[in-house]
């Protein structure tokens, strides 16, 4: 990168990295790990931040980045240590309304692609195509791996929305 | 905003300090771009530090002889205030390596016979450099300035030396150095056969990075977050044994630049 574009590239996390940080957050649901995946990404965005910059839209490329590294990844468990906090990738029991965790138990009984759909999709409001640029996939595909998280999602929004908490 | 941000949101709740510090990222990403650019001027010698690297030592290496100096000046055991120079890293480094050597190898002898070494690079030649003892007074001027082991010199430290353990001996080349920043992270992803080993067979402080450990016949190589290679091999391209012994000494905490 050259030094002139620094600032930039600083204001830029700066401004992002909380964001950055939920996001990867929803993906590893373990904060240490979380952190550690950002850190991975910002990094990669210093060497590209020169032509990145110049993207239609930067937070939806960079958000990509971030999911494209979560799930090489989960592709290479030998990469990485698994942070103990994660919970293992087994059925999660069926989501109680109104249960505070539930989104979490849902999150975690998704398959690494599924969640990140569901991430980019009603998290990040990305689009199907937005996402099924980024990911690699195609919109049928973004379509199918998020129909199971919408329905869940769906329902415990309304839940919520009768309790008065959103 | 819509309904279903808010409820991921509310599951991702107040999110804790984050250890993540801008400064240090740029400081980081300005030593990556460095590592590239000097890969880049090279012409392909430092393609990366380990292919190099390695391939000097392992075709380049000559035995140590007796009575030949010993690189050090002030052993620096514990963490110090001050820049630490490299002769005081390398003479830690040589200590903090022949502790966990003999922790791992209760018994072994010939720690003593371990010597610092440097590259001497012939350049037209095949190899185009070698390793030597060390000698403070050639040290700077061994390679052509403009080379990358020239540039590499003040953090790579590489010792020759001869181990008996269990009645087995084997002449070993030590190397522990700084990883060429092509990609901080995304290193290990040259070796596909890397696999992972902690002392004690634990699982690691939860969330941290990882340690990549390469075993094979001929050579063990640790990667350390901190951008710490560490391998080892024989230095006529032998079988190495004490595969699981070599492993163990590289995943050190305390063997780092």
């Amino acid at each position: 990168m050259r030094r002139e574009d620094e600032p930039e590239y600083r204001e830029y996390v700066a401004a992002r990295l909380e964001s950055l940080r939920r996001i990867a957050f929803l993906l590893c649901h373990d904060w240490h790990a979380a952190d550690d995946l950002v850190s991975t990404v910002l990094l990669k965005l210093y060497r590209s931040w020169s032509r990145v910059r110049r993207a239609d839209n930067v937070d939806a490329y960079v958000r990509g980045m971030l999911t494209n590294a979560w799930l090489d990844e989960r592709r290479r468990p030998w990469r990485r240590e698994r942070p103990e906090a994660e919970l293992p990738e087994v059925a999660a029991a069926p989501v109680e309304p109104g249960d505070r965790t539930g989104i979490g138990r849902l999150l975690r009984s998704l398959g690494p692609r599924q969640r990140a759909v569901v991430v980019l999709r009603f998290y990040c409001d990305l689009s199907v195509e937005q996402t099924a640029n980024l990911l690699g996939i195609s919109e049928g595909t973004v379509k199918s791996q998020s129909a199971r998280g919408l329905e869940t999602l769906r329902g415990l929004a309304i839940e919520a929305n009768a309790e008065g908490r959103l | 905003m819509n309904d279903y941000r808010d409820t991921l949101d509310e599951y991702v709740g107040t999110a804790p300090r984050t250890a993540i510090d801008i400064d240090d990222l740029v400081h980081r990403g300005r030593r990556a771009e460095r590592g590239r650019r000097i890969a880049a001027a090279s012409g392909g010698l430092v393609l990366s530090a380990v292919a190099a690297l390695s391939a000097v030592s392992l075709l380049g290496a000559v035995a140590p002889g007796p009575g030949l100096p010993v690189a050090a000046s002030a052993a620096v055991s514990t963490p110090s205030t001050r820049a630490e120079t490299p002769d005081e890293r390398a003479q830690r480094l040589l200590e903090v390596l022949q502790a966990a050597i003999a922790r791992e190898a209760p018994g072994v002898t010939g720690l003593e016979t371990l010597r610092r070494q440097m590259h001497v690079c012939s350049p037209g030649a095949t190899p185009p450099a070698r390793l030597v003892p060390y000698d403070a007074a050639t040290f700077d001027a061994a390679c052509p300035a403009d080379s990358a082991l020239h540039r590499l010199r003040l953090e790579n430290f590489d010792w020759l030396g001869q181990l008996t353990v269990g009645g087995v001996t084997t002449a070993v080349r030590i190397h522990v150095g700084a990883v060429p920043a092509e990609d901080p992270s995304g290193e290990p992803e040259l070796m596909p056969e890397l696999g992972r080993k902690l002392p004690g067979g634990g699982a690691g402080v939860p969330g941290a990075p990882a340690v990549a450990v390469m075993a094979g016949d001929l050579v063990v190589q640790v990667v350390k977050p901190d951008g710490t290679l560490f391998f080892v091999g024989h230095p006529e391209k032998r079988t190495l044994p004490w595969t699981e012994l070599w492993q163990a000494v590289g995943v050190d905490p305390a063997l780092h630049l």
